[in-house]
């Protein structure tokens, strides 16, 4: 009882974690049929 | 005095008469002279006709914005993809968790619970260590998320839209949605654990098969001879790590857009993603129901670690003697 | 009513972006989105062609058929439209798309896309008031509700971008191949509306 407990409290705190350390990662925006190594130029 | 802008002025008039006066003579085509080659911009050549485009789409032109992914002008795969997800995929969801649910059912009827036949022992013997069962439900209950959350997008609109109206179940998605993108992260680490733990009691060999031919005692009273895991459950094992390895890879791909492949790549990507999902349901369902409600005892393994004698002996008879032997076995008797 | 549609005339196209320029700037549309592009293909070789490429509003539109939250809809004029509102961000309406419309803003969180944003045939969106502040800031002009056409056709130097009512444009098309003796068709005309104007 005490791991199935354990488990969900790791998976809150990982995902909580998870979407913490995306989020540093900054995206490109979607606006296109993106081909593998292709950039967008815009600067920022 | 030479006036320099008049004379520029002339020539420039010259120079725009000459011109089509060479072109003319030369172009103006007659029964004795054959007409002289077109050049420059010949608007009949090549035009870009959309019907030879869909045929070798995805078509990249040049563009001059600086977002030079944009240069592609059509996708036509994105129809292949939307016609899938609007049949087949539906179609394959119901089968893998309607028709799964359904047999289940059916044989819960038919069969009835799998009761310990020698009747519950008076003693327990430890079967799984709290790691174990840590890992177990760290991947069980990530993925438990996961197919939730993922049947949502699939089915979400068809089942749950028409019972929440369109605020509600909008709002519910975004929510079901970063589930789905976060918790795929304790999922992996759950798999990974569970392949390093587990394997050396999941390699598969001869006994497996003699479980299979029997089909694991599940429709007689016989209990073909198991040791830890017996062939239905190395099928899971297998199941969980390879299937849990083909949704982590096309899963990633899919959270990281065109970072591996281009649009085709992860219409691709996201149809395997579902496909692989899907049956991983219908065999998850399968070992839910076994191990709650199809079996008395069965429960216990992951729920306290120890299992009641009798059971084990019953189902698991070769690790018994194993772990006797080897006196690695910790049993007591049960309160 | 009226059948909206687009039509980009490629033999009279000449890649000067007007029509991306006007869009971007009627509708503050957020800097690295672009609702409207011109693409050329065969730049620089005989048969070079240039189509203006924005949302088609299809018959059919594949985007409304796989949005896991149906949020899509189509106006008395057959503009399809979105409601930013409901939108998920999921992606699935760029999968189906065949001509790239739909574009997801920035986000500060990897793979979350944010709102959807593409082309209104300005014609805003499902707010309730035509032409409001919060309108606008979400989807951008509504010129339709003020009897106007989109801005990009209205913008086009060459007036190769035509956009209004299906049977009209076409007509317009069909009096200049006639004229010019040449067409390269009603450039995805096909897949968005199932037809192709015949000349």
């Amino acid at each position: 009882m005490r791991m199935m407990l354990l488990a969900l409290v790791t998976i809150a705190a990982s995902a909580t974690l998870a979407a913490m350390v995306l989020s540093t990662i900054e995206s490109p925006a979607l606006t296109a049929f993106a081909t593998p190594g292709a950039r967008v130029d815009a600067a920022e | 005095m030479f006036d320099l802008r008049a004379a520029l002025r002339a020539a420039a008039l010259l120079a725009m008469l000459a011109f089509p006066a060479a072109g003319f003579a030369q172009g103006a085509p007659n029964a004795d002279r054959p007409a002289a080659p077109v050049t420059g911009f010949n608007p009949d050549k090549a035009e870009v006709h959309e019907g030879e485009v869909l045929a070798k789409a995805p078509l990249v032109g040049h563009i001059i914005i600086p977002d030079t992914r944009a240069a592609s002008l059509i996708q036509p795969n994105g129809r292949v993809w939307r016609d899938y997800r609007r049949g087949p995929l539906l179609w394959l969801t119901a089968a893998c968790v309607l028709g799964m649910v359904g047999l289940l059912t059916l044989f819960y009827l038919l069969r009835g619970r799998i009761m310990i036949e020698g009747g519950r022992a008076a003693s327990l013997i430890k079967r799984f260590t709290s790691f174990e069962r840590f890992m177990h439900w760290l991947t069980a209950f990530s993925w438990c998320l996961l197919a939730l959350s993922g049947l949502n997008v699939v089915a979400g609109r068809v089942v749950l839209l028409p019972l929440l109206g369109n605020d509600a179940f909008s709002t519910l998605s975004v929510w079901l949605k970063y589930t789905h993108n976060f918790v795929a992260f304790p999922f992996m680490a759950g798999v990974v654990l569970m392949f390093l733990v587990w394997l050396r009691h999941n390699i598969p060999n001869a006994r497996d098969l003699a479980w299979f031919a029997k089909a694991g005692g599940l429709l007689g009273h016989e209990h073909p001879p198991a040791g830890k895991f017996n062939g239905g459950q190395k099928a899971v094992f297998w199941i969980v790590v390879l299937g849990g390895a083909g949704l982590s890879v096309t899963g990633l791909a899919l959270l990281f857009p065109f970072s591996v492949t281009d649009i085709t790549g992860m219409e691709l990507m996201q149809v395997i993603h579902g496909g692989i999902a899907l049956l991983m349901i219908a065999a998850m369902l399968g070992h839910i129901y076994i191990g709650s409600v199809g079996m008395e005892g069965a429960i216990d393994a992951m729920k306290t670690g120890e299992v009641d004698l009798n059971w084990a002996r019953e189902h698991h008879a070769l690790w018994v003697d194993e772990v006797m032997a080897e006196g690695t076995a910790s049993v007591h008797p049960a309160e | 009513m009226a059948r909206m549609k687009f039509l980009c005339d490629a033999d009279r196209c000449i890649e000067c972006n007007a029509c991306v320029t006007a869009c971007k700037n009627a509708n503050e549309v957020p800097w690295g989105i672009n609702r409207r592009r011109v693409v050329t293909i065969n730049d620089g070789k005989p048969g070079e062609r240039s189509v203006s490429m924005a949302c088609m509003h299809c018959n059919d539109a594949p985007c409304a058929a796989v949005c896991p939250v149906d949020c899509f809809y189509t106006t008395a004029d057959a503009v399809v439209l979105h409601n930013k509102d409901l939108c998920i961000g999921c992606g699935y309406c760029f999968y189906a798309c065949p001509f790239g419309a739909p574009q997801y803003p920035k986000t500060t969180n990897f793979g979350a896309r944010g709102k959807m944003d593409k082309c209104t045939y300005c014609s805003g969106g499902p707010e309730a008031a035509d032409g409001s502040a919060a309108e606008y800031a979400k989807y951008g002009a509504n010129r339709i509700a003020e009897g106007k056409l989109p801005l990009c056709a209205e913008m086009c130097s060459t007036k190769s971008l035509l956009a209004g009512d299906g049977e009209i444009i076409a007509q317009i098309y069909r009096e200049r191949v006639v004229k010019r003796g040449y067409g390269s068709g009603s450039w995805g005309w096909q897949t968005a509306y199932q037809e192709t104007i015949n000349v």
